[in-house]
C-alpha cells in the first residue's frame, strides 16, 4: 500500500514537472514577446536590452527556467502587466471563488446522480431506468454557456429570482452571495450530473450481480440495505475515480460559466488576461489549474486504492 | 487524466466478428444507434449541400432587420448585423461536421500507431509511451485551448490542434488496451507459432479484431469535440466572425439575451440536438460492444 501510494505521488510530481516545462516553453514561444507588449511603439534597442537584462531574458533558456522555478517555489508569480498587481494576490483572491463554484457544482451533480443512478440500477430495464438513462444523455449534451444563458433568461430576467451577473463576498452578505452563486453552480453541475449518473448506474448494475449481494438478498436483507450498503459501498470506488476525472470538466465548465455570469473568479481572469495578452497571469493561471487537476487526480487515485484493494493491485502492476 | 477522459469507460478487446453487413444490421436494430443516425445523417447532408440550402447568403446584411425576431422571411430571425440566422446556422453545420471529422482522422493517425506499438511490443516501449500519454491526459481541455490560443492565436486551426492534443492520448490508450486483449487470444499465438511475421500479425489479426473499442471511443469523442469547439468559439478563441460556428452565434447572441433571445435559443438547440444524436449513437455502439464482450 505504502509503495503504491509513493509510486502514485511520484507519477503526480513527474507530471507536474513536465507540465511546468511545457508551460514555460509555450510562454517563451509566444508571438509578440512580453517586452514588445509592454513597450509597444516606445521600444528602442537600448530600453529593450535593459529590460531583457532586468528580466534575465538574455540568459540561456535552461537558466531562465531554473530561475523561474525558483521564484515560483518561493510563491513569487510575477506581476500582472495590465493591472500591476502581484499575480499571487490575484490568485489568492480569485482562485478560492472558482474552487467554491466547482465544489458547489459537483455537490449538486452528485445529489442528482447518486440517487438517480441507484434508482435506475435497482429497477433495471424499467420505465424509470430508461427515463433516467435517456435523461442523463440529454444532460450530457448541454453546453454550459447555453444552460447558463437559459437560466439567466428564465430565472434572472423573466422571473427575476436571481441576479443575472456579478458577485458579492460571502463575508459581506451570505444570502446575497448564495443568490449570485446558485445559477453558476447549477450550470456547472448539469453536464457532470449526466456523466456521473451513468457511472453510478453502471457500477451499481455490476455490483448488484455479485455473489455476495445475491447471498444477502437470499438471506432476506431488505432491498434498500442491499442497494445502500452491500452494493453501494463497492460501487463507490469507480464513482470516485470518475469524480476525479470530472474535475477537468468542472474546471473547464467553471471558466465558461464565469464568463457567462461575469463571475470574477480565476477562470474569467484567465480568459480576460489572455485577451489582454497579460502573460504573467496567463502562465500562472494555467500552471495553477493544471497543478490543481493533477493533485486532485493523485488524491482520488490514492483514496480509491484505500477503498478498493483491486485498484491497489492494478496500480502496483502498472496499468 | 482529462475532463473528457472517456477511455477508462470503454471496455478492452472484443470486436463484433463478422461482415460489415452484420454490423450495419446491428446498428439499425439498436434503438439508440438508430435514433442517433436519424439525427446525424440529415445534418451531414445539410453540411455537404450547405451553400445551396441557405435562403440568403450567410454574410449578407439586411439593414433594418437588426436583431429581428423570427418572421416568414427570416424563419429564425436575424442577428446583430442583420444577417439571416438560419443561413448562418446552415453554413455552421460545416464546422459542426468538419471539425470532429478532422479531429477524428488526425487522432486516429497519431493515436492508433502509438497504441499498436505499446500494446504489441509491451515492456519498456509500453512503459515510456504510456507515461507520455499520462502526461498529455493531465491537461483539462480548456487549458490546452487557452494555452494554444496564446501561441497560435484564435481560429479554426487552434480548435483542431487543441482537440487533437486532448484526444490522441485516449485513442492511443484504448488501442493499446484493445491490442493487448486481442494479442492474448489463441489465433494470434497460433499465427506467431507458424512463423507469420510480426507486421503481418499486427495488421491481419490484431488491428482487425481490436478496432471496435476504438470506434466506440471515437464516437463519444466526436460528441465531446462538438461541445468543445462550441465552447472555444463561445469564449472567442475559436472560429472568428464573419465566419460562423454555432458556438460563436450563441456567444454573439448572449449579449442581447433580453432583446433577442432567439439568437441564443436556436443555436443552443442545434448544438444540443447534434450532440445528443452523437451521444445516442456512441451509447448504442457501447451497448453492442458490451454484448459482444459477454458473448465471448
Amino acid at each position: 500500500m505504502t509503495i503504491a501510494v509513493l509510486r502514485r505521488l511520484g507519477i503526480g510530481a513527474l507530471t507536474l514537472w513536465v507540465v511546468s516545462i511545457l508551460v514555460f516553453l509555450i510562454i517563451h514561444h509566444l508571438p509578440g514577446d512580453p517586452i514588445s507588449v509592454l513597450l509597444r511603439q516606445y521600444a528602442t534597442p537600448e530600453t529593450r536590452a535593459a529590460l531583457e537584462a532586468y528580466w534575465g531574458l538574455d540568459q540561456p533558456l535552461l537558466d531562465q527556467y531554473v530561475a523561474w522555478m525558483g521564484r515560483l517555489l518561493q510563491g513569487d508569480f510575477g506581476t500582472s502587466i495590465t493591472s500591476n498587481l502581484q499575480v499571487s494576490d490575484i490568485l489568492a483572491e480569485r482562485l478560492p471563488r472558482t474552487m467554491v463554484l466547482m465544489l458547489g457544482g459537483l455537490l449538486i451533480a452528485l445529489l442528482i446522480a447518486v440517487p438517480g443512478g441507484m434508482l435506475a440500477a435497482s429497477r433495471r430495464g424499467s420505465l424509470a431506468d430508461h427515463g433516467l438513462t435517456t435523461g442523463s444523455l440529454v444532460l450530457q449534451a448541454q453546453p454550459e454557456f447555453w444552460i447558463g444563458s437559459l437560466l439567466v433568461l428564465v430565472f434572472g430576467v423573466r422571473l427575476a429570482w436571481f441576479p443575472t451577473s456579478g458577485y458579492v463576498d460571502f463575508a459581506d452578505d451570505p444570502l446575497d452571495w448564495l443568490a449570485h452563486s446558485v445559477m453558476p453552480m447549477v450550470t456547472i453541475a448539469v453536464v457532470s450530473a449526466g456523466l456521473l449518473l451513468r457511472t453510478v448506474r453502471a457500477s451499481m448494475v455490476t455490483e448488484l450481480q455479485q455473489d455476495h449481494v445475491m447471498l444477502a438478498r437470499s438471506n432476506g436483507v431488505a432491498g434498500w440495505r442491499i442497494i445502500g450498503l452491500h452494493a453501494g459501498r463497492n460501487a463507490l470506488a469507480p464513482t470516485i475515480t470518475v469524480v476525479g476525472l470530472q474535475v477537468g470538466i468542472l474546471m473547464s465548465g467553471a471558466v465558461i460559466t464565469e464568463r457567462v455570469f461575469g463571475y470574477p473568479g480565476m477562470g474569467l481572469t484567465l480568459v480576460n488576461s489572455l485577451i489582454a495578452r497579460d502573460y504573467p497571469v496567463v502562465q500562472t493561471g494555467i500552471l495553477v489549474f493544471a497543478g490543481l487537476f493533477i493533485l486532485t487526480n493523485t488524491v482520488v487515485d490514492i483514496v480509491s486504492m484505500w477503498i478498493d484493494p483491486r485498484a491497489r493491485a492494478k496500480l502496483q502492476g502498472g496499468r | 487524466m482529462t475532463p473528457t477522459d472517456i477511455a477508462p469507460l470503454v471496455p478492452a478487446g472484443a470486436s463484433p466478428t463478422g461482415s460489415p453487413q452484420r454490423l450495419w444490421r446491428q446498428l439499425h436494430r439498436n434503438p439508440k444507434t438508430l435514433v442517433g443516425m436519424i439525427i446525424l445523417v440529415p445534418i451531414v447532408l445539410v453540411a455537404i449541400f450547405a451553400p445551396w440550402l441557405t435562403p440568403y447568403p450567410y454574410d449578407a446584411i439586411y439593414v433594418g432587420d437588426v436583431l429581428g425576431a423570427p418572421t416568414s422571411e427570416h424563419w429564425l430571425g436575424t442577428d446583430l448585423n442583420g444577417r439571416d440566422l438560419l443561413s448562418r446556422l446552415i453554413i455552421g453545420t460545416r464546422v459542426v461536421v468538419g471539425v470532429p471529422l478532422a479531429v477524428g482522422l488526425l487522432t486516429l493517425v497519431i493515436g492508433v500507431p502509438i497504441g499498436l506499438l505499446a500494446g504489441y511490443l509491451r515492456g519498456v516501449v509500453d512503459g515510456v509511451l504510456m507515461r507520455v500519454v499520462d502526461v498529455f491526459l493531465s491537461f483539462p481541455w480548456l487549458l490546452v485551448a487557452l494555452g494554444l490560443a496564446a501561441v497560435l492565436g484564435a481560429g479554426l486551426s487552434t480548435v483542431i490542434v487543441t482537440l487533437v492534443v486532448v484526444y490522441w492520448p485516449q485513442v492511443a490508450r484504448v488501442t493499446r488496451n484493445s491490442v493487448m486483449a486481442v494479442s492474448e487470444s489463441e489465433y494470434v499465438t497460433a499465427a506467431a507459432a507458424i512463423g507469420e511475421p510480426r507486421s503481418s500479425i499486427v495488421l491481419r489479426y490484431v488491428l482487425r479484431n481490436a478496432y471496435f473499442p476504438i470506434l466506440v471511443l471515437l464516437s463519444s469523442m466526436l460528441a465531446f469535440s462538438i461541445l468543445n469547439e462550441a465552447g472555444i468559439s463561445f469564449l472567442g478563441f475559436g472560429i472568428q466572425s464573419p465566419q460562423t460556428s454555432w458556438g460563436l452565434e450563441l456567444a454573439a447572441g448572449s449579449t442581447y439575451l433580453t432583446a433577442a433571445p432567439h439568437l441564443v435559443i436556436f443555436p443552443g438547440l442545434a448544438i444540443v440536438l447534434v450532440v445528443l444524436g452523437m451521444n445516442m449513437f456512441a451509447d448504442g455502439l457501447g451497448d453492442l460492444l458490451n454484448r459482444q464482450g459477454r458473448e465471448r
